[in-house]
Parts: C-alpha cells; sequence; structure tokens
C-alpha cells in the first residue's frame, strides 16, 4: 500500500530529512513530505492523492500548545478533518487521513503511525475499490440534471 | 454576503450524466467568504469529483476556474473560452452566478454545485447566520439595528410573542429570540421607547410576494442608448 506523510518540519527525524527520507516503512510505501509548518497544508493537498488512488495520508504536527506558528497545528488539525468528511462522502470512510500532534521528532512514534493508519486501511479495503464492491455508482446517469439524487452516498 | 452551502456530492454527480468534460466555475466574493464556492472549494470538489470518477471507472475530466465575481458579465467573459469548451458547467457561485452564467452562455448546461442559503455573515469560525430577509422596506431604524424579519422566526414587526424564554426563542433553545436582541440592543442605546412605536404592517409587494423584483435608477438609464 501507498501512504503519503505530510510532516512539519519540527517532526522530521534528523537522518529522515529530505533526500535522505525512507522510502518504505514497515513493507508499505511512503512518501513523505517535509514542510515549514503543518498549517502549510492545505486540504485539496490531503485530498489529490487520493486520486491517484493512494491508501491512507498521514500529518505530523507539533502539538497545538507547541506550534511555532501558533496556528498552525490546530489548522492542519481541522483541514485533516475536513479531507476526511470529504471521503466520507465518497464512501471511504474510516479517517484515512490520520493526524499525529506532538512535540518529538523520533522515528518510532512515525512507524507506529504507519502501523496503525495500514492496518486501519487494511481493514476497510483499498480505497477505490469500495463503491465498486458495494456495486454502487458504476453506470452513468442517463439524462443529466434529471436525476435528482435522494443525499449523500453516506450521510 | 450571500450564505451558500455545497450541495451533496451525489447529487452533482447526479448532474454530470454522460459529459465527458466539467468545468468546475467557482467564484471569489460570497461564496469564497462562507468557503462554499471560492477557489479552494473547487479545488476540493473537483478533487473529490476525480476520487468518484476512480471508484467509478470514469474519465470524465474535470477543470477549475474561479472568477472574482460571477454575477458580473465582465469576469464571467475572461472564462469563455473554458466554458465552450465544457459539456456542462457546475457554478459554484450562488443563484445569482449560476443565473449570470446561463444567461451568457445561452446554449450550455450550467448546474448549481452550491445551495444559496441566506444574506448573512460570518459569526464565528466555521459559523454563519442570517441576518437580512431582503423585504424591500427596512425597519432596522426603529428595532436597534437587529432585523425582525430575519431573526425573529416568525417575522414578527411587534415582538416578542409569548414564547420567548430567557433570551431564547420557543422554536428552539438554539435560536436567539430576535425580539430579545432588539430590547437588550434599544436598551443600549438608550431607545427602549421606540417600543411604544407600533411598527404597521410592512408592504409585502416589496419583498417577494410581488413577483420578481427590479430596482430602477432612471438617472443611469440613457434612454437615448435603447
Ligand atoms: S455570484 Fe453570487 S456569490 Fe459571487 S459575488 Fe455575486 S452575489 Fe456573491
Ligand atoms: S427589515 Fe427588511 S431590509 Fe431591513 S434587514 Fe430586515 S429584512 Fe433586511
Amino acid at each position: 500500500m501507498e501512504l503519503y506523510i505530510f510532516a512539519c518540519q519540527h517532526r522530521v527525524p534528523d537522518e529522515w530529512r529530505p533526500p535522505f527520507s525512507p522510502e518504505e516503512i514497515s513493507g508499505h510505501r511512503v512518501r513523505l513530505i517535509q514542510l515549514p509548518c503543518s498549517a502549510k497544508l492545505s486540504t485539496v493537498q490531503l485530498l489529490r492523492p487520493f486520486e491517484k488512488g493512494i491508501g491512507g495520508i498521514i500529518v505530523l504536527a507539533c502539538s497545538e500548545s507547541g506550534c511555532r506558528s501558533l496556528e498552525g497545528s490546530r489548522r492542519a488539525r481541522l483541514r485533516v478533518l475536513e479531507a476526511n468528511n470529504v471521503l466520507d462522502e465518497l464512501g471511504m470512510s474510516g479517517a484515512r487521513v490520520l493526524i499525529k500532534q506532538a512535540d518529538e521528532r523520533d522515528k518510532m512514534p512515525i512507524i507506529e503511525a504507519v502501523n496503525e493508519l495500514s492496518d486501519r486501511i487494511e481493514k476497510l479495503g483499498p480505497s477505490e475499490e469500495v463503491r465498486r464492491e458495494k456495486g454502487e455508482g458504476s453506470e452513468q446517469m442517463e439524462k443529466p440534471g434529471l436525476n435528482p439524487a435522494k443525499g449523500s452516498i453516506k450521510k | 454576503m450571500i450564505i451558500a452551502e455545497r450541495k451533496p456530492l451525489e447529487e452533482i454527480l447526479s448532474m454530470i450524466g454522460q459529459a465527458r468534460s466539467v468545468l468546475i466555475a467557482g467564484c471569489a466574493t460570497c461564496v469564497a467568504d462562507c468557503m462554499a464556492g471560492g477557489e479552494r472549494e473547487v479545488g476540493i470538489l473537483a478533487s473529490a469529483l476525480r476520487i468518484a470518477q476512480r471508484q467509478r471507472n470514469g474519465d470524465v475530466e474535470f477543470v477549475e476556474a474561479t472568477v472574482e465575481r460571477q454575477c458580473e458579465r465582465e469576469f464571467i467573459d475572461r472564462i469563455r473560452e473554458l466554458v465552450e469548451k465544457a459539456d456542462i458547467v457546475i457554478s459554484t457561485a450562488c443563484g445569482i452566478g449560476v443565473q449570470a452564467m446561463a444567461e451568457r452562455y445561452g446554449t450550455k448546461p450550467i448546474y448549481p454545485g452550491v445551495n444559496t442559503r441566506f444574506l448573512g455573515l460570518r459569526e464565528e469560525e466555521g459559523l454563519w447566520t442570517e441576518r437580512c430577509g431582503a423585504c424591500g422596506d427596512c425597519t432596522l431604524h426603529l428595532t436597534g439595528g437587529v432585523c425582525p424579519v430575519a431573526r425573529c422566526s416568525k417575522s414578527l414587526l411587534n415582538g416578542p410573542c409569548g414564547g420567548s424564554t430567557k433570551g431564547k426563542c420557543e422554536v428552539s433553545d438554539e435560536i436567539d429570540c430576535g425580539w430579545q436582541l432588539i430590547v437588550d440592543r434599544l436598551k443600549a442605546l438608550g431607545q427602549l421607547d421606540l417600543l411604544e412605536v407600533n411598527i404597521p404592517p410592512k408592504n409585502w409587494a416589496s419583498g417577494r410576494h410581488g413577483g420578481p423584483r427590479k430596482v430602477i435608477k432612471k438617472e443611469l438609464r440613457d434612454e437615448k442608448r435603447k
């Protein structure tokens, strides 16, 4: 499974700083993207990787009281919530975007977060197959604009 | 400003039908401020629709564009090329923007991506509340600057009703009693005597009840140009 890790620069272990970031953790392909602050992360950045069918995203932020940009970690938490709500609406429930807030830059908590998220996603199934498995949405609507939906995919 | 909310994704997906190319057109003014249809939300919606397409093995192309204000022709003209290329447009502007686009691009299907809710303001982070019912006959000078039409659940012009309890409305204890707000504000202004004024029934012909409304400024209309 492929996972993205967006990390505040203060959460990246020294030996994992780009270009020395690991490409694999616990047998999963990972892409670690270092940010100046977790607040740099936008909701759309948290969704775009799912367009390519990745499994999930981990966001590493400082604690909310320890954030050097004061509001950064709190904003990151809210954007994670927003991204997860959109994924929920798409039938990809189960919080595929996981945020870990802490004032540390050790490797171990990151490895644990990868294990936690990958376990969770394995139970949920690959993101792009969720709706197909349910037998939903494979057909296109016949008449554009004439099919008022009864509600969201999952409410 | 005009407050809107994004429609459920399933409803938006149902509008796409057989279209192969969809332009998602945002508006960078009211709907951006209420975080429903600005550039940021256009990006989120486009991404969500691409993920949905992937789930459905679809091959629809989603293009994003946001203009300053969709209710002004000068601005919507700037995306003409993108509109013409797309099979359909999902507009995330308010209902005015959607109609402005539909009037400008007569043969292009323009569908709404948001539900236009009300005229209001941002009260707190993530919370927008109604302030004006656009009644066309403003009486805010008599009610301490608090609108009885939009903020009293019953739009009473001479309130409060008997259901007002501890500052809350009988419709829901999550709603502040509009008339309690009016009394509090008049007290602060030293204008409590205004409560003695019996506000006469409104002429609702200036509201929605008189049919679609128009504002005409004769001095700005150049009769010779017609
Ligand atoms: S189109 Fe609607 S949302 Fe956009 S500026 Fe005009 S009134 Fe506001
Ligand atoms: S009295 Fe009418 S115009 Fe004035 S704020 Fe209320 S609804 Fe709007």
